[in-house]
């Protein structure tokens, strides 16, 4: 459904196939998140083009086209004012769904993110764990069902007991739903852990495109091996044990 | 000891008032609200826009910063000119001095909103005005209703400056305390105003505890209080608007006794004796009456015709060398140039009398003020203005050729009286209470140096075209009060603490102007 192409930042140019995960990586500053939220209009390109589901994102009232986007930000931005059930039915209530289908809903998204409403749905966010936002942050986006989601540095601010199970969970869920998902992230580990397709971007322009074992095992070019750094051989050791040797 | 003279002073204070009470503080409670009701009305939009504008914020935040540094007598004072006196100008000042609280907090309680959670809401498809009303109204919404407490508690303080310039409520209780020294008064009129403001204080900061703990509950009861506060000054201010108040009179009365009691004789005998309703707008000093009558902001009060002749205010004309012209040419001066009508006098002159103590008077064999040739050795005391009036002390010892052997002393008027010794001469004026309580002997102005300053009803002549029935009614008042019952009246109030509504009532009845 989604077949976007993207052409943002610095002739940025990218289709995210229906139903996959693709990640932004990069250092900081290096355009992931300006190239994410391109997508739902947070930011205006000055040039070019972008389409979801195949429709100039221009044409959409960008009101309209962000409530069809599932977004989940770092520590999930969820409102500190309201509870979980209220934070979840943002979207569903923007819109102007009926109250009985929110309330089923809420019910069946939060189970799935496993925060049982009748435990969770009645918390603030401040009565939470980092780990427990985020998922809020993640059922809020599941919310109304979107067939996109963008998420920025979901996982960035936990520890890393918590990133790695929520990773999992992630995984598995996007294996039932699987949903078009665009995520920005400075953690390569992340990058390959959840996503089928790795973009690695430097000053706002690609400088590779592919798998992690294509980013691990064939560095582009010097960036490449800049972001990698020192770690590249303990990465390769970590995720592609297959390939150690390859490297030694 | 000082507790027991506490209870004592304030329960006379209430026995005295009590009747007055109720009203007053309703009207204090009602300006209050409704100052703060149209600073809400448009502080809050202000705030929310000038977050739209970052640019311009802090220009206009500093504007506001400035007037609130103005001193609040001042901004006052800055009203009357526009509103000239009444309650109009008071809220006035008290909506302009609590704007800055409102905006600013407006504000900064929606700017300090984290970035975060206002690009989860755009990010999540709300539009600007949902984000406002969703997000950054219910999280600026604690720091809203601080700023709401701030701007009650400037404009209770500012509507009890407000009695200064006729707006009414307890203020009135504090100045007349304060210039009758009746810490009674004061009290009745202090603690309920303390009483009021900390109510709203705390309650308004409770709300903004439940706001913090509870936003949806804090927006319904905030949200209810902000409409309901703006709603009431609305209402106020169109029922003002639309529905002028053509049949209530508009009787003004002085910053000090005599004016007070003189005001309430009027009203009293117009109420009994005609159909009208009378309002009294109190504590205005003698230029400010002068143009508030001028301006139509009082119908009519009780004027001396020496303060007409003098006043830049008024006809603003030298003194003629013939006294006793003067009560005739103001009349007609007055009529001609500003449109009021001077009534029959009263009957009492209230101008200046040089007065020196009986033993004093006797020893010297002083009876007019020529006498005074003869007691060089007496020492002047006056208030601090004789000294440089047109009607004051150079030409007095001028006219009468008078020298004394040591340079007058000078005095704030409530101490004139305070420990005159043997051997002084106090510049008092004739209805001064204490000429009759220490047994002074007024010297008589045997060469006629001192203007009249005969007491009378000053009416618009406009308002006399429409009820010609005040002139018929105030006039039986003609000849009725000379200076020694004014002085015995004074005393009733000045010294005896009596109200001045019922020393006046009591006149009014022993008159039979009211049954």
């Amino acid at each position: 459904m989604f077949s976007g192409e993207v052409r943002a930042v610095d002739c940025l140019s990218l289709r995210v196939p229906t139903g996959r995960v693709l990640a932004l990586l990069g250092a900081s500053g290096c355009g992931k998140t300006t190239s994410l939220r391109l997508i739902n209009r947070l930011e205006e390109p000055t040039s070019g083009e972008l389409l979801v589901r195949g429709a100039d994102v221009r044409r959409q009232r960008p009101e309209v086209l962000r409530r069809s986007i599932g977004y989940v930000i770092q520590e999930g931005g969820l409102f500190p004012h309201v509870d979980v059930w209220h934070n979840v039915a943002t979207v569903p209530g923007l819109l102007g769904w009926s109250r009985d289908r929110i309330r089923q809903r809420i019910t069946q998204v939060l189970e799935l993110v496993g925060l049982p409403e009748s435990e969770f749905g009645g918390r603030m966010p401040h009565e939470l764990s980092g780990g427990q936002r985020q998922r809020v942050g993640v059922a809020r986006a599941l919310a109304s069902d979107p067939d996109i989601l963008l998420m920025d540095e979901p996982f960035g601010a936990l520890d890393p007991g918590t990133r790695e199970s929520l990773q999992d969970e992630f995984v598995n869920l996007q294996a039932q739903l699987q949903k078009t998902v665009v995520l920005v992230t400075h953690d390569i580990v992340e990058a390959g852990r959840l996503a089928q397709e790795i973009v690695l971007l430097d000053r706002g322009r690609v400088v590779q495109q592919g798998t992690l074992a294509d980013l691990l095992l064939h560095p582009a070019d010097e960036r490449a091996e800049a972001f990698l750094g020192k770690r590249r051989r303990d990465l390769i050791r970590l995720c592609l044990p297959q390939h150690s040797s390859a490297i030694c | 000891m000082l507790a027991a003279t506490f209870f004592s002073d304030l329960l006379r204070a209430w026995e005295r008032s009590h009747d007055s009470f109720w009203p007053q503080a309703w009207l204090f409670l009602s300006l209050t609200v409704r100052a703060l009701g149209l600073a809400l009305l448009i502080g809050i939009p202000v705030g929310i826009l000038l977050t739209r504008l970052p640019r311009i914020a802090p220009a206009v935040n500093t504007v506001l910063a400035l007037v609130q540094a103005v001193p609040a007598l001042v901004l006052l004072a800055l009203a009357i000119p526009l509103l000239h006196v009444g309650q109009a100008p008071a809220v006035l000042a008290a909506v302009v001095y609590s704007l800055l609280p409102v905006v600013l907090n407006t504000y900064v309680g929606i700017i300090q909103v984290s970035p975060t959670v206002r690009d989860a809401a755009r990010g999540m498809g709300m539009t600007g005005r949902q984000i406002l009303w969703n997000v950054e109204l219910p999280l600026g919404l604690p720091v809203l209703m601080a700023g709401i407490r701030t701007a009650a508690v400037y404009a209770s303080g500012m509507i009890v400056f407000g009695a200064l310039i006729g707006a009414g409520g307890l203020g009135d209780y504090i100045y007349n305390g304060m210039s009758r020294d009746d810490a009674g008064l004061i009290w009745l009129g202090t603690i309920p105003v303390l009483i009021l403001t900390c109510a709203i204080y705390w309650g308004l900061g409770g709300l903004a505890r439940l706001s913090r703990k509870n936003s949806a509950l804090g927006m319904w009861l905030g949200g209810g209080l902000i409409v309901l506060t703006s709603g009431y000054a609305v209402f106020a201010l169109m029922d003002r608007l639309l529905v002028p108040s053509k049949e209530t009179i508009r009787v003004g009365a002085k910053d000090f006794t005599e004016s007070q009691i003189l005001a309430e004789i009027l009203k009293q005998d117009l109420e009994a004796n005609t159909d009208l309703r009378i309002e009294l707008v109190q504590n205005l000093g003698t230029s400010v009456s002068i143009n508030a009558i001028k301006h139509g902001a009082v119908d009519l009060y009780a004027e001396y015709t020496g303060n007409l002749l003098t006043n830049k205010e008024a006809l603003d004309l030298p003194i003629p060398a013939d006294r006793s012209t003067i009560t005739t040419m103001v009349r007609e001066e007055s009529r001609d140039r500003l449109g009021l009508v001077l009534l029959e006098p009263f009957g009492l002159n209230n101008t200046y009398v040089p007065c020196v103590r009986r033993a004093t008077a006797q020893r010297h064999g002083l009876r007019t003020i020529s006498d005074l040739k003869r007691a060089p050795e007496l020492q002047v005391v006056m208030d601090l203005s004789f000294l440089t009036r047109p009607d004051g002390w150079g030409g007095l010892a001028q006219t009468y050729d008078l020298r004394f052997q040591t340079p007058p002393t000078q005095v704030s008027p409530n101490l004139l009286y305070q420990a005159l010794r043997d051997n002084e001469l106090v510049i008092g004026f004739a209805t001064d209470w204490q000429i009759e309580a220490l047994d002074l002997v007024v010297l008589d102005d045997d060469l006629g140096y001192f203007p009249s300053y005969h007491a009378a009803p000053l009416v618009r002549e406009a308002i006399l075209r429409h009820h010609p029935e005040i002139a018929a009614v105030l006039n039986r008042l003609a000849g009725q009060i000379d200076d020694q019952t004014m002085r015995r009246l004074n005393y009733q109030v000045a010294e005896e603490k009596r109200s001045e509504q019922e020393v006046a009532r009591e006149f009014l009845l022993a008159k039979g102007l009211l049954e």
